[in-house]
């Protein structure tokens, strides 16, 4: 018996051994600097991020708190502790900016890092302050900001919550989520997914390479224009009284809710396009797409 | 060395002062006076005791010792007060240690993190031949390859191409990062289902 099970019992092993050799260690040193600034009411809160995890949300003070935590990971601690000095925490104070930011600065004599780096901020700001970010590699996410936000970013996730005002936001390869985003709303997104979840306001998106998702509240009402190429577009449990609707793809399928008014204008193979009209005040939806399919679920 | 001016004058002036006779309360006073000292001079003398001289002695030597260690005292004193000033000093030295390296502490904080080897191997160049093998087609193809649908697929994987660099380059300045390297892996299927449809284009 013992025999019979023995090769069974080797093999799990070698192969519990495996895992168990395939596990690192890594050391983690962290640099952390605290700030805080009296905020004037026409400052905007500049941050330019590197490979870096923003955080910004708002409270009730009249000022910007920031907690920048620079950190480098490696298996040998003494390489994380010199490599965490490359890395340099930016914060600058003008009439009209606050900037904070980081930077990877190698001083002369200074070796190439070898540790993985990355920087976190966390920053407590007025829910009326402006905000610029910029950022490559990462991820950025904003809660209940009520003033202009405008994010330019690469292969950075995006995380919008409660948010409102004139938003606009330009994403290359990083994934967007926006929940109770409420306003004129902007956004540029190539190859990365969007998902707006209850918008509100006015929302115009140019999408390449992704896929837009609309989630919408029955008490939130919203216009919205997207124009995508290779994107695909799709609304979930859609209020269709709610809306006038005006769907158009070149070279991909629009999969319409059974027993609807929706109206096929033109329906090729080429092309399709489908309205539905309503009267009263309701919204706006108009998608244009190219090699992308609009879908209801 | 007479230096008054007026001599003759002065004379005649003190002779003419009124003359008082003391009251005779005073005559007593001086002539008892004087009968004590006659009495006192006529007493017998007699030499002190020797314990009279010792005792004086040992209040003496006693009275030495006490200024001797007066002196001792106040040095104790000085030494103590050196002492506790030393104490403070030290003891401030310690806390402005301790401080110091707490704030070095606090400058960074340590922790550890695992993590599974196999995620941060460099395994994502590995399309080299796929690359090779369209060129070499579009070589022999070369009207396939001038086809816009597959131009169109070629600007599609330059994009993905720069976006890999990109990341590449990022995993080069920041260390290999798991959500780099899960952001690479996307751009490498994104890449991959591009490259089949390529081949898939001119074959």
């Amino acid at each position: 018996m013992i025999k019979k099970y023995s090769h069974l019992i080797l093999l799990q092993l070698i192969v519990v051994t495996g895992i168990i050799a395939q596990k690192t260690t890594l050391q983690v040193v962290t640099q952390t600097i605290q700030k805080e600034w009296a905020w004037q009411l026409d400052q905007t809160l500049v941050i330019s991020g590197e490979n870096a995890i923003i955080k910004v949300e708002a409270w009730d003070k009249n000022s910007i708190q920031t907690t920048t935590e620079l950190i480098a990971k490696h298996p040998d601690k003494k390489i994380a502790e010199r490599d965490v000095q490359a890395q340099k925490a930016i914060a600058k104070t003008t009439k009209r900016t606050i900037l904070i930011g980081n930077q990877l600065v190698l001083e002369q004599g200074m070796e190439k890092p070898e540790s993985n780096l990355k920087a976190k901020f966390t920053i407590y700001a007025p829910k009326n302050c402006a905000l610029r970010i910029k950022n490559r590699f990462g991820s950025i996410e904003v809660i209940g900001i009520k003033n202009t936000v405008e994010i330019n970013s690469q292969f950075t996730k995006l995380n919008l919550k409660e948010v409102k005002g004139k938003v606009e936001l330009s994403s290359n390869f990083g994934d967007i989520i926006g929940e109770q985003l409420t306003g004129e709303v902007k956004i540029n997104a190539n190859r990365s997914d969007i998902l707006l979840d209850q918008p509100s306001g006015n929302f115009v998106i140019a999408a390449k390479y992704g896929t837009v998702t609309i989630l919408e509240d029955k008490n939130r009402q919203f216009d919205l224009d997207i124009k995508g190429k290779k994107t695909n577009v799709i609304f979930i449990e859609p209020i269709l009284f709610a809306h006038n609707f005006r769907l158009a793809t070149e070279f991909g399928e629009i999969t319409l809710p059974l027993n609807t008014a929706f109206k096929f204008i033109e329906n090729s193979q080429q092309r399709k396009e489908a309205i539905l009209n309503r009267k009263g005040n309701a919204s706006h939806i108009s998608v244009a797409l190219s090699f992308g399919d609009i879908t209801f679920q | 060395m007479n230096q008054e001016t007026n001599p003759i004058i002065l004379k005649k002036t003190v002779t003419q002062l009124p003359i008082y006779e003391p009251p005779n309360e005073v005559w007593s006073v001086i002539a008892n006076e004087l009968d004590l000292q006659k009495k006192l001079q006529t007493l017998p003398n007699h030499p002190p005791k020797e314990f009279v001289w010792e005792t004086i002695e040992m209040n003496l030597a006693k009275s030495a010792s006490r200024t001797q260690s007066s002196g001792s005292t106040q040095r104790i004193f000085l030494v103590k007060r050196l002492g506790i000033a030393a104490s403070i000093l030290f003891m401030l030295g310690i806390s402005w240690w301790i401080m110091t390296d707490a704030f070095t502490q606090n400058k960074f904080q340590y922790t550890q993190e695992t993590i599974n080897a196999q995620l941060l191997v460099a395994d994502w160049d590995e399309d080299g031949e796929a690359l090779t093998q369209i060129k070499a087609i579009c070589e022999v193809k070369n009207y396939a390859c001038t086809a816009p649908e597959f131009q169109q697929l070629e600007q599609e994987l330059n994009e993905l191409n720069e976006a890999k660099s990109d990341l590449k380059q990022a995993i080069d300045d920041f260390g290999k990062d798991t959500q780099l390297i899960a952001k690479l892996s996307e751009v490498e299927l994104e890449r991959t289902v591009v490259l089949k449809k390529m081949i898939a284009n001119i074959l």
